[in-house]
């Protein structure tokens, strides 16, 4: 058998194992569906005209298809069915790059200088390889129980090799970097409200709501009234609070106008980072309130009796073993708040989802994925990262 | 010297420790025995001001503890509880080394008494001072949690039910490895239990409680022979007291001299002299219990004894045994 060649020789290939990984065998028939049977590019004569789909083996440049598909195809069989989950890694990392690569080399062939208006968007196809990739390679990752400061240094490399590829022109002729390049200062922008939005929040929510869970956990008169309070906050709908805000606050301002010389109006940032704070409380303070009571009573009564001052008790022990849960919390609230702060475009908070919103209305899906693209990938950075650090800070030896 | 003075503890008008007074001298291990929820742990929690009493005091070596700042008196005062309460995230070398860092030893001091401690409670430093609790066994966990509360060399031990939580033969094992250390190094003890086989196997006094009150206040022997009508000698359980004491005497005060030709030495087994038998002998510190038991076994009315090297060195007759047990 021909795949029997590429596996691990200790490990010989076992068509039961491969039967049996359900996971791996979707991801795979979603690159090869991808990459063979659905469109991997679309080419539009123009922004009006509608587009034709290209299909990787039907390119003009019939090298350049054919030899991509078969080498993602490669990628993905080899990641499927090699046993060492480093290599399993390794080969879909190698069939994402690629995959990158050929979708920015086929648009470069499809687009010449006597047809300028002409766009070519990433096709379903595209699309789908990219999940079962990308989802080979989380796999992978997950069963290999990376280290946490490996994990960090591997997120940091895929960061630069995307920006690498997209930076090194290769991409020029994909109509999203296209989109990028009429609008970059607009994105960058975009992208720094966003950060600001996220991190402005995340800080007076920490804030708030750490001291506010120790209260809680040392008061079940305080979680009884706090819990439900932050619960009604988190189960209103976003655009529902940040229309509420603007009310309350533009009452505020009518009653006090010099609000707005210290920088608060009824829309804009003020109100959508109120509401990101809103909405953080819950997980922190819930999280917290778990994070101590996880903490073993007979442990820190044990330390009361051996004359550990409360303090003491505070910082050497109730904390650090309370602290993974309440990074879990930061954790949530982050990739929370990333999502939600595109939401605030809508009351002009700026960030990403002014572009979403902005190609919604002009039915211009590459602005729209300018905004969206950078909103997942900042999502899944943040998770990685986020995870890691919780791993790196769980002191309790398991 | 620990003294207690009319102590009392109110919760919501209930007497949970009522009028307690007890004076224990240096070296001393008193257990406090008594049914769930007579008041054992709080009387024991205010010794340390875990719990501040409604009314009377605590004296230790004539100073007032209520004088005291808390956490001094508590860094002088070992303390060890059921629920261990070791700390997940620090070895057992660090966990053994708190109470010192926190008065603030010196590095090589600190890593001289734990490696002295984990040899004293049998666990070797190699393997050990490493590792942390989840890696240890229940008694093991047990043997730091006592190490960790004698690390700065208290002069007294505060437990409350320490070996509770322990299997019968790990909890046999932990009481004799702590007799010992105690009575060595003579640390005043105050030992919470509800088990009176420790509470006789351990105390040097028993103080009997019930509903807040102590009772009785005896050393075993004399507890056993005149235990309190009522529910002291319900709780002691009068059916077993021949038992128990025979239990608190070693075999060697009984040991006389032996006809000579009455045992023979073959092989290092132990031979009647006049049958030819095989006979199992008694050995020094072994309990008058142990001793009654095989005689009974044996229905025989003469063990031989031998030394710690196995020669025998004389007799048991039954009838000496007998007489301890009896009033
Ligand atoms: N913090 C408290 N509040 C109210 N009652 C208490 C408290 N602590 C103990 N008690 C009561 O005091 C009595 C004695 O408790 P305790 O000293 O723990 O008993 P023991 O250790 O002998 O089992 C019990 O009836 C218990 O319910
Ligand atoms: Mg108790």
């Amino acid at each position: 058998m021909i795949v029997g060649a590429l596996t691990h020789p200790g490990a010989p290939f076992s068509m039961n194992r491969l039967l049996r990984d359900r996971v791996g065998l979707l991801c795979f028939a979603f690159v090869a569906i991808g990459t063979v049977a659905l469109p991997f590019l679309a080419f539009q004569p123009n922004r009006i005209l509608s587009g034709v789909g290209y299909r990787l083996w039907q390119l003009p440049d019939m090298w350049l298809g054919a030899g991509s598909a078969l080498l993602l195809i490669a990628c993905g069989t080899v990641s499927l069915t090699v046993p060492d989950q480093r290599l399993k890694a390794l080969a879909a990392s190698v069939g994402l790059v690629a995959l990158l690569l050929s979708a920015s080399l086929a648009a470069s062939t499809l687009i010449t200088p006597d047809k300028p208006l002409a766009r070519v968007s990433l096709g379903s196809g595209f699309w789908i390889a990219l999940f079962g990739l990308g989802l080979l390679v989380t796999n992978a990752l997950v069963r290999l129980r990376v280290r946490p400061l490996v994990r960090i240094a591997l997120v940091v490399l895929a960061l630069a090799i995307l920006l690498g590829i997209l930076g090194s022109g290769v991409a020029r002729n994909l109509s999203i970097m296209r989109e990028y390049r009429t609008n970059h200062d607009v994105f960058w922008t975009a992208l720094g409200w966003h950060l600001v939005l996220v991190a402005g929040s995340l800080i007076p929510a920490l804030a708030i709501g750490l001291p506010l869970g120790r209260l809680g956990f040392q008061s079940r008169r305080v979680r009884r009234v706090l819990i439900p309070v932050l619960n009604i906050f988190q189960t209103t709908p976003s655009i529902a609070l940040f229309g509420i805000l603007i009310a309350v606050l533009a009452g505020l301002i009518a009653a006090w106008p010099g609000l707005t010389r210290i920088g608060i109006h009824g829309i804009g940032s003020a109100p959508a980072l109120i509401a990101l704070v809103l909405y953080s409380l819950l997980p922190i303070v819930t999280n917290t309130i778990a994070g101590f009571t996880g903490v073993d009573p007979a442990m820190v009564e044990a330390a009361r009796g051996m004359g550990m001052t409360r303090r003491q008790r505070l910082f050497q022990l109730e904390i650090p073993l309370a602290l993974p849960v309440i990074l879990t919390g930061v954790r949530i609230v982050l990739v929370q708040n990333i999502g939600l702060a595109a939401v605030a475009a809508l009351i002009g908070a700026g960030g990403l989802g002014t572009l979403v919103f902005r190609g919604m209305g002009q039915t211009a899906m590459d602005l729209v994925l300018l905004g969206a693209g950078p909103i997942i990938i900042l999502a899944l950075v943040a998770t990685v990262l986020m995870d890691a650090l919780v791993d790196a800070v769980d002191s309790r030896k398991r | 010297m620990i003294t207690l003075q009319n102590l009392t503890k109110i919760y919501g008008g209930v007497k949970a420790v009522n009028d307690v007074s007890l004076t224990i001298p240096d070296g001393e291990l008193w257990a406090l025995v008594g049914t769930s929820g007579c008041g054992k742990s709080t009387t024991l929690r205010m010794v340390n001001r875990l719990i501040e009493p409604s009314s009377g005091s605590i004296q230790i070596d004539g100073v007032d503890v209520m004088a005291m700042n808390p956490q001094a008196l508590r860094l002088g005062i070992g303390y060890v509880i059921q629920g261990i309460g070791l700390f997940p995230h620090r070895t057992i070398a660090e966990n053994i080394a708190t109470v010192p860092r926190l008065l603030g030893w010196k590095r090589g001091r600190i890593a001289e008494r734990v490696d002295e401690l984990l040899h004293l409670f049998s666990l070797a430093p190699g393997e050990f001072a490493r590792k942390y609790p989840h890696q240890l066994s229940g008694g093991q966990q047990q043997r730091v949690g006592v190490a960790r509360a004698l690390a700065a060399e208290p002069p007294i031990l505060l437990m409350d039910e320490p070996f509770g939580a322990l299997d019968p033969i790990t909890r046999a094992r932990l009481q004799m490895e702590f007799a010992q250390i105690q009575k060595r190094q003579k640390i005043t003890v105050i030992f919470v239990t509800h088990d009176m086989d420790e509470a006789f196997l351990l105390g040097d006094r028993i103080a009997v409680m019930d509903k807040g009150r102590v009772l009785q206040v005896e050393t075993p022997e004399n507890l056993l022979r005149r235990p309190q009508p009522g529910f002291v000698s319900d709780f002691i359980g009068l059916d077993d007291r021949v038992i128990r004491l025979l239990s608190l005497r070693t075999v060697d005060e009984a040991v006389r001299p032996a006809a000579p030709g009455r045992w023979r030495e073959a092989d290092g087994a132990i031979l009647d002299g006049t049958t030819g038998k095989p006979v199992a002998p008694v050995r020094p510190g072994d309990t008058m219990r142990e001793a009654a038991s095989r005689i009974i076994w044996e229905n025989t009315d003469v063990l031989p004894a031998v030394d710690a090297g196995g020669h025998v060195v004389g007799e048991v007759l039954a009838s000496q045994i007998w007489a301890q047990g009896s009033r």
